[in-house]
């Protein structure tokens, strides 16, 4: 069995990109219209229509704009533990990170593709990593992935409009060699077992993350929250007091409902990521809401039928993270 | 393809609920909670009438396998959870199902709360999004201190299968249920798909139950149509269901 995995697990080298059907919005909802891949895909390889989420393995350039763009995580990258990039870099002085198209790029630690990078990546890139960091993006302009540079440019402003941090002392991106400041990690003995460890850890993550679950058949019942929302509820608490609010305000939600509900549930079920929930039916006192389990995508307020249901971005004088009466 | 369909006899149904057993011992169905039924076969008593002019008739229910589905039409996800197969059976998909309930809405022949809407019964039924899906069977707490307690203990010490527990495979649904999905009758197509008939049409003693293609002018149930005038539930809600009803119990009253 075991065997079998691991076996699999490289002699068949999948596409790096992972579909969850059951979280796409449209999947979910025949009437919501959301458009986020199919607009954002340079190249035109998603296909969404009744028989599911496709993506043409052929035309796809690993770009993973799909991953960053998808409100509710329908995309995600295969064999890749972002948690253990984080890690790595914070043991570096001057950490430099990069993709892995290019083999002769200097970076630290290479990850597939660098669109992958939302707001999100760069709230917790800034907070979790002690040392400025350096995206090296100096070999993009010749890579057909090129355009994503401009995709990472105009998310780190935009997060720097709405978060007070000063992002571009924390994060440069670079695109000039000679702006760059990479010295390679000189490595001892220890070092070098160590560095054995972890990428033996990291390879070994990656084989058996979701050993078990094939493309397209998690069930639609369960709930799962995208894995940006994960990492800014995780780093939520290493902020401070203003980040909070500031991240409070545009990276949440919050939800109200009016008081003709009719209690019948269809937005728990309906609700992608596990945000709702009922009282149960002896008390028949409505929903639960938690914001940190929302990724705003509105399909319960899409799905209401009576149209009760009113979600808005930004949360104050609540606690995110448990469930509320609403 | 078939297209199945199913005649039910009321000359010939005792009303002795042997198919709502033998639907739930097949199909793993839980007890009656919260106002769902989970009886995927179940029956009911009509009285119509007055003394000494008293109809009485138990009529068996179960889903209508409609050739018009509400509930299909209403399930929001793609691809449909609830969904016609070729061989005319409304089947259900677990693993898609998100459990908003907009079948058991749509639905002439079920009931969002078989208690509140006061009906007498509930094709489609709802699990709970919080609770076990067979807390009957997997409680395990002691009633004789230090002897055995639960089904799932009684049979666990006997080396028997759980009550709950009759396996059978299926790509679309499972034999347990789990938490959040609705449920309903597929006409036992792990059974159908080996050449067998659903488990209530074999285990009514009285033969009331008939199970067959209706498209095949050679079947039984295509002959009992033909010589009997058939009816169906709630014809005005224009479902075109696919269970017929045909006869009744008292002979003067057959028409």
């Amino acid at each position: 069995m075991l065997n079998d995995i691991i076996i699999n697990r490289l002699v068949y080298t999948s596409h790096l990109i992972g579909i969850n059907q059951s979280r796409c919005l449209r999947m979910r909802l025949n009437i919501n219209t959301c458009n986020g891949c199919l607009d954002q895909c340079p190249a035109g390889a998603i296909r969404i229509d009744e028989r599911g989420v496709n993506i043409n393995r052929g035309t796809c350039s690993e770009c993973m704009l799909c991953v960053s763009v998808c409100p509710s995580g329908s995309f995600e990258i295969n064999k890749f533990d972002f948690y253990s990039v984080i890690t790595r870099l914070n043991d570096i002085d001057s950490p430099v990170m990069g993709c892995n198209l290019n083999p002769y790029l200097n970076a630290h630690v290479k990850t597939p593709c660098l669109g992958f990078l939302s707001e999100e990546h760069f709230i917790v890139l800034s907070t979790a990593i002690e040392n400025p960091l350096q995206i090296n993006l100096t070999e993009c302009s010749n890579c057909r992935n090129g355009f994503i540079v401009s995709f990472l440019k105009k998310r780190l402003e935009d997060v720097e409009k709405k978060i007070p941090v000063k992002f571009h002392e924390k994060i440069r991106l670079v695109e000039e060699k000679e702006c760059l400041d990479y010295h390679d990690i000189s490595l001892g003995r220890r070092d070098l077992f160590k560095m054995i460890k972890n990428l033996t850890l990291q390879g070994t993550t990656g084989l058996f993350q979701n050993a078990d679950a094939g493309e397209n058949l998690q069930p639609y019942s369960d709930k799962a929250l995208p894995f940006k929302k994960e990492l800014l509820n995780k780093t939520f608490d290493l902020l401070n007091e203003e980040t909070k609010e500031a991240i409070l305000v545009n990276y949440y939600y919050d939800l109200s409902v009016d008081k003709d509900c009719n209690h019948c549930f269809a937005c728990v079920g309906m609700c992608p990521t596990g945000a709702l929930k009922t009282r149960g039916k002896e008390s028949r006192q409505g929903l639960l809401f938690n914001s940190s389990l929302c990724n705003g995508c509105g399909l319960c307020a899409n799905f209401c039928k009576i149209n009760v249901i009113r979600i808005k971005q930004g949360l104050t004088g609540k606690n995110p993270f448990v469930f509320n009466h609403i | 393809m078939p297209k199945y369909g199913m005649v039910i006899d009321l000359q010939k149904c005792v009303g002795c609920g042997a198919c709502g057993i033998a639907c739930k011992t097949e199909n793993n169905t839980r007890n009656r909670a919260d106002g769902q039924t989970f009886n995927w076969a179940d029956y009911i008593l009509e009285t119509e009438g007055r003394f000494p002019d008293v109809k009485y008739t138990v009529r068996p229910v179960l889903c209508n396998h409609c050739s018009n589905p509400a509930c299909v039409t209403a399930c929001p996800v793609t691809p449909k959870a609830i969904f016609k197969n070729e061989n005319g059976i409304t089947m259900h998909n677990n693993e898609r199902c998100i459990g908003c309930r907009q079948c058991q809405e749509a639905c002439p022949y079920s009931a969002w709360d078989v208690e509140d809407e006061k009906a007498d019964y509930s094709v489609i039924s709802f699990n709970d999004f919080e609770k076990e899906t067979q807390e009957f069977y997997t409680d395990t707490t002691e009633i004789i201190k230090g002897g055995t307690a639960s089904g799932i203990e009684i049979s666990r010490k006997a080396g028997a299968l759980p009550p709950h527990r009759t396996k059978y495979h299926h790509p679309g649904y499972k034999d347990v249920r789990q938490k959040g999905i609705v449920e309903k009758c597929i006409f036992c197509e792990h059974r159908v798909e080996n050449f067998e008939v659903p488990y209530c049409v074999d285990a009514c003693p009285s033969g009331a139950r008939t199970f067959g293609d209706l498209d095949d002018a050679g079947s039984e149930v295509s002959r009992l149509l033909r010589k009997y005038r058939a009816r169906v539930l709630k014809p005005e809600a224009g479902t075109r269901p696919n269970v017929y009803y045909i006869r009744n119990f008292k002979p003067a009253l057959t028409a």
